[in-house]
């Protein structure tokens, strides 16, 4: 273990790792920032659900119909005092009243953002009938027949068969979410502040690509350490020999786990604390709330908890730079050069997010085609929900990354014993 | 005892070794050749960087392959293109080293101590190395090389690098470090090995020409070695008559060692040979050759 820890110093200490982690973990804070100016509305969410709950199957629904109905009556009262009006509804006094702020206006500012907040309030308590009947009205075979329609390639019946098969599994999984009312539980409203692909896409998934990026460069870096300063004709000759190499693997993976772990955290940790998720830990991430785009619900494979659902987003993000640790690993043990080991690694996720392009969409092969840890890696808001025809099923995830596993331990294992018989020069 | 029996090595078609046997029990081996004789091949052979194509390495009857580590633990190796980490001082880089050797860390820091004080590095211990001589940096290897305290040394070119005081007192060192252990010095510098080497092992045409004492190769060319004095003028027809060994100005004329065979003549005076007259005359066809 000591010499495994004195490997993973060579990439944890290399100039380039900290200064990209510096730069990156900068990009991110900026990237959070850059949406703050969400993060008083994002809080009313909370002061409703610690009033009502977020669960607005039967109760929960009536005891947010109070809450709303009172706070309208004292927005009534104020209006009643100060203009001798009331409405029916906050959106029908700020539409009548756009310019509350203005100084002749006789509205004060604490009471001002007592009608905003009344606003956000409207607007989910307005949802969830729609959503509701969204729900009760939708088709998974349909959003197939919809999804094969428009696809550019004509697809075979052998493909259809099968994108059907994994549709129903999921029409299945859709009746379940609605016996379970999943989809009616507050969270932030997606279609105004898309919070889902905020966090899972912009930020996580960026952030899973900087891990790939310091994993891939850090991996190069420590199998390749004694190639690139020309020590090797030394450390390969003593005691340890060329068994160093699977010291450095365990290294990779190490300083992998850590440099993965350390980014994330420090970016999540900075990301909750900026914007307040306190009474959603535990929301069901089925909730039709999470949909950004009209009639785009995103309907997950199991039933999971904000905060299940983010820990197994973090776990596979993390699986994945194993992955990506394990390839350019694999590619160091017969490529001398870091450089070349990154340029090679770089062609091969070329290649794995372009292959589906050169498979017929008539071959049922178009589905192996997706079946790799790049095209995983940049799906990320999509894990575990519904997404493309031909990753749309349960196990595409994790069959991925089994099957990549158990692909890349056999192949580093003969690479290694490869390794080990040839002659070094 | 280290065996080399009948050991050939091939990169494709090209032969580097052929055939190659040798017996090396403790003293100093001094490997001598000019430059591509396949000195580095063997010792990358028997540094186990390299397979033998054919034939196998014994150390103490076994096959230094299924040894692999229990035979690797018992060497150390300094060699000819020694790379170093800028970065490290010569402290964290043997720390390294020790631990590839599986020396413990206590263990380690206190050899450490006690070799760069034989190297005189004592000082530097904890500067980085990037702004060391190239002396500095080949006593640093040389430090490697013992850290183990190894019962194989095997230096390939140690010299390189150092000045002639350090090239004086890394041989003393040698001569001490030889006497319970085998010590394979790999030079294409006589002067490095004429005095302390047990034995010189000379490698001609991928195969082991000789393996014998300083004094037996000497004898090989006993009463062909001569010197003798002469006008400039004359030198370059005598050259052709005759191997030069070496030349030197004396008293506005030509003072010229050289070898030859049969013919004679009086103003010849026949002298001892030594281990370079010896290194010319094996090697008189090849090129690069660099008597020190």
């Amino acid at each position: 273990m000591r010499i495994v820890w004195m490997e993973a110093g060579k990439g944890l200490r290399s100039p380039i790792i900290i200064g990209l982690f510096m730069l990156f973990t900068a990009f991110n804070l900026f990237l959070m920032l850059s949406e703050r100016h969400m993060k008083d509305e994002l809080r009313v969410l909370n002061t409703i659900v610690a009033q009502t709950g977020h669960d607005m199957n039967g109760e929960g629904y009536e005891a947010l119909g109070e809450y709303y109905t009172n706070e309208l009556a004292k927005m009534n009262s104020i209006t009643q005092e100060k203009i001798g009006q009331t409405y029916e509804s906050a959106a029908a006094f700020t539409s009548s009243n756009p310019q509350l702020l203005d100084p002749d206006r006789p509205f004060t500012e604490p009471e001002v953002r007592f009608v905003q907040d009344l606003l956000v309030t409207e607007r989910y308590y307005e949802s969830l009938p729609a959503i509701r009947s969204q729900y009760d009205s939708l088709d998974m075979r349909t959003r197939a027949e919809v999804a094969l329609s428009i696809m550019i390639d004509p697809t075979s019946d052998r493909v259809d068969k099968l994108v059907y098969a994994n549709y129903n599994k999921l029409q299945d999984r859709l009746e379940v979410l609605r016996e379970k009312g999943e989809h009616l539980h507050l969270f932030f409203q997606g279609t105004v502040y898309k919070m889902h692909s905020f966090l899972y896409d912009k930020l996580l998934g960026i952030m899973l690509l900087q891990a790939m990026v310091m994993g891939v460069l850090m991996t190069a870096q420590i199998m390749n350490h004694e190639f690139d300063h020309r020590t090797h004709l030394l450390m390969y000759a003593t005691r340890r020999g060329r068994r160093l190499k699977v010291d450095k693997l365990g290294a990779a993976f190490l300083t992998t786990t850590l440099m993965t772990i350390m980014l994330l955290s420090v970016n999540i940790v900075a990301f909750f604390e900026m914007y307040d998720y306190s009474g959603l830990w535990d929301v069901p991430i089925g909730t039709g709330f999470l949909q950004e785009y009209d009639d785009a619900p995103l309907i997950p494979w199991w039933s999971m908890t904000f905060v299940q659902y983010l820990f197994a987003v973090l776990a596979l993000g993390l699986v994945l730079q194993w992955i990506f640790a394990g390839l350019t690993a694999g590619i160091a043990l017969f490529v001398r050069n870091s450089y070349f080991v990154c340029l090679l690694f770089l062609l091969l996720l070329g290649i794995g997010l372009t292959l589906f392009t050169v498979v017929p969409t008539t071959s049922l092969l178009i589905f192996w085609a997706y079946i790799n840890p790049f095209q995983v890696l940049f799906s990320t808001p999509n894990w575990f929900m519904i997404k493309h025809v031909f990753t749309t099923y349960p196990s595409y995830e994790w069959m991925t990354v089994s099957l990549w596993s158990a692909v890349l331990a056999a192949g580093l294992w003969v690479a290694y014993r490869r390794f080990k018989r040839r002659d070094l020069v | 005892m280290l065996a080399i029996r009948n050991v050939s090595k091939y990169y494709g078609t090209f032969c580097a070794l052929k055939d190659i046997d040798l017996e090396l029990s403790h003293g100093v081996y001094g490997l001598l050749a000019p430059n591509g004789a396949g000195k580095t091949t063997l010792i990358k052979l028997l540094v186990t960087l390299l397979f033998p194509t054919k034939g196998e390495i014994l150390y103490n009857g076994k096959n230094i392959l299924g040894l692999d580590e229990h035979y690797r633990e018992q060497l150390g190796y300094l060699p000819q293109q020694f790379g170093y980490y800028k970065n490290y001082s010569p402290n964290q880089y043997l720390m390294y080293i020790a631990a590839l050797k599986g020396i413990g860390k206590a263990e380690a820091k206190t050899r450490i101590g006690e070799l760069l004080r034989l190297v005189a590095l004592e000082e530097v211990a904890h500067k980085k190395m990037k702004a060391f001589s190239g002396g500095m940096i080949q006593r640093v290897g040389i430090a490697q090389a013992m850290l183990n305290d190894p019962k194989i040394l095997i230096l390939d070119e140690p010299t390189a690098g150092l000045d002639p005081k350090e090239r004086v007192r890394f041989r003393n060192l040698l001569s001490e470090l030889a006497r319970e252990r085998i010590v394979i010095l790999s030079t294409h510098i006589v002067s490095d090995v004429e005095s302390i080497a047990g034995e010189i092992i000379m490698i001609k045409d991928s195969r082991i020409l000789y393996q014998e004492t300083v004094e037996q190769l000497c004898q090989t060319l006993e009463g062909r070695v001569y010197e003798t004095l002469m006008d400039y003028e004359a030198a370059d027809d005598f050259r052709r008559r005759v191997l030069s060994l070496s030349e030197k100005q004396e008293q506005g004329r030509l003072r010229i060692r050289f070898m030859a065979d049969g013919e004679t003549d009086e103003s010849w005076q026949s002298v001892r040979p030594q281990l370079e007259d010896v290194f010319l005359h094996v090697y008189r066809d090849e090129e690069a050759v660099t008597p020190g």
